[in-house]
């Protein structure tokens, strides 16, 4: 079944990068992108996505914040945090939302534990 | 804060080193390669001492990638890459998903997403160490001269040291020069001294 995935990044090589790997991956899939959480929670309103990957530092509210909102509204989303900041307070926030914090940069293994999460593995 | 003890400047170097290093583990990811960094120097330099000779920026152009971070640390990052290494790296990055003749109009967004990383890595070794939750704004990219850098660290008087940590890195052979700067102010340094005192505390105590 064809499967939606929101990609959050204001960095338009972040967003490349995962839209290729997961591309490659699953070719089927139908996949959009947001550069702000303002414009993600409008998004995924509006698309009802299956999975998120979410950046925290962007222009805006911060993407835990992004995160917390779109889980409160939307929690049968899967939803993965992707960033470069791997602080414990972080982790600890990603983990309060029932998420989980992957470490940029983006590579097929930090790609594959995405993955893995969307789909239950 | 005129200076730190040298207990509290040795505790500082090791910080730095931890996080430099997980800087260019950083690199190493993003650009797919095998990347050996040496062990970084670290100078804490007085802001009114800093020039191209004590910063170790006497020639040549710079890929210089700043950073804000705030919280209960404040301050400024930069790193720094001899321009031509910076495209270098941005090939490395951009190869396997862009037409290398069109590599250059992506080089400042990649070197962003580069400087992302590697001052993220760094700033969050550094706040897990001391515990003191860091956030960091979005980063900027600029071509600077020597001349430029420390221009642009002399402008904001309300940091009082730069703390200067240089490494070497080598790529698949390569030789590349980094350097990542850290501006911080004198309130800062003395908040980072009393978390250096319980960081020293707790780790004689294990």
């Amino acid at each position: 079944m064809t499967k939606k995935l929101l990609i959050v990044d204001d960095s338009k090589i972040s967003r490349m990068f995962i839209r290729q790997h997961i591309s490659a991956k699953h070719p089927d899939w139908v996949i959009s992108d947001a550069t702000t959480g303002e414009e993600a929670i409008a998004m995924i309103n509006a698309e009802q996505p299956d999975y998120c990957t979410m950046d925290i530092n962007m222009p805006g509210m911060l993407g835990t914040d992004a995160a917390k909102e779109i889980l409160q509204q939307h929690p049968g989303i899967r939803l993965v945090i992707f960033s470069a900041n791997v602080q414990e307070t972080y982790q600890e926030q990603a983990h309060a939302l029932g998420t989980i914090l992957i470490a940029k940069p983006v590579t097929p293994q930090s790609i594959a534990q995405a993955l893995n999460y969307f789909t239950g593995e | 804060m005129e200076t730190l003890s040298e207990l509290h400047f040795n505790a500082l170097c090791d910080i730095i080193n931890i996080g430099t290093e997980c800087a260019a583990q950083g690199l190493g990811e993003v650009i797919g390669e095998a990347v050996e960094s040496s062990l970084p120097t670290v100078e804490l330099v007085k802001l009114e001492n800093t020039s191209t000779k004590t910063l170790l920026l006497e020639s040549g152009q710079f890929g210089v990638v700043t950073q804000e971070f705030s919280g209960d640390l404040t301050g400024e990052v930069l790193m720094l890459f001899a321009e031509d290494d910076a495209l270098r790296i941005v090939r490395s990055m951009m190869g396997t998903i862009i037409d290398l003749d069109v590599v250059r109009e992506f080089e400042n967004e990649a070197m962003c997403e580069l400087g992302n990383i590697m001052i993220n890595a760094c700033l969050s070794s550094i706040a897990d160490s001391l515990h003191l939750p860091i956030e960091s704004s979005i980063p900027r990219y600029d071509i600077k001269s020597g001349d430029e850098v420390v221009g642009y660290i002399k402008a904001d008087s309300s940091q009082g040291f730069v703390l200067a940590s240089h490494v070497d890195i080598s790529v698949e052979q390569h030789p590349i020069q980094g350097k990542l700067f850290f501006l911080i102010n004198t309130l800062s340094l003395s908040d980072v001294v009393d978390e250096i005192d319980q960081f020293i505390s707790i780790n004689k105590a294990m």
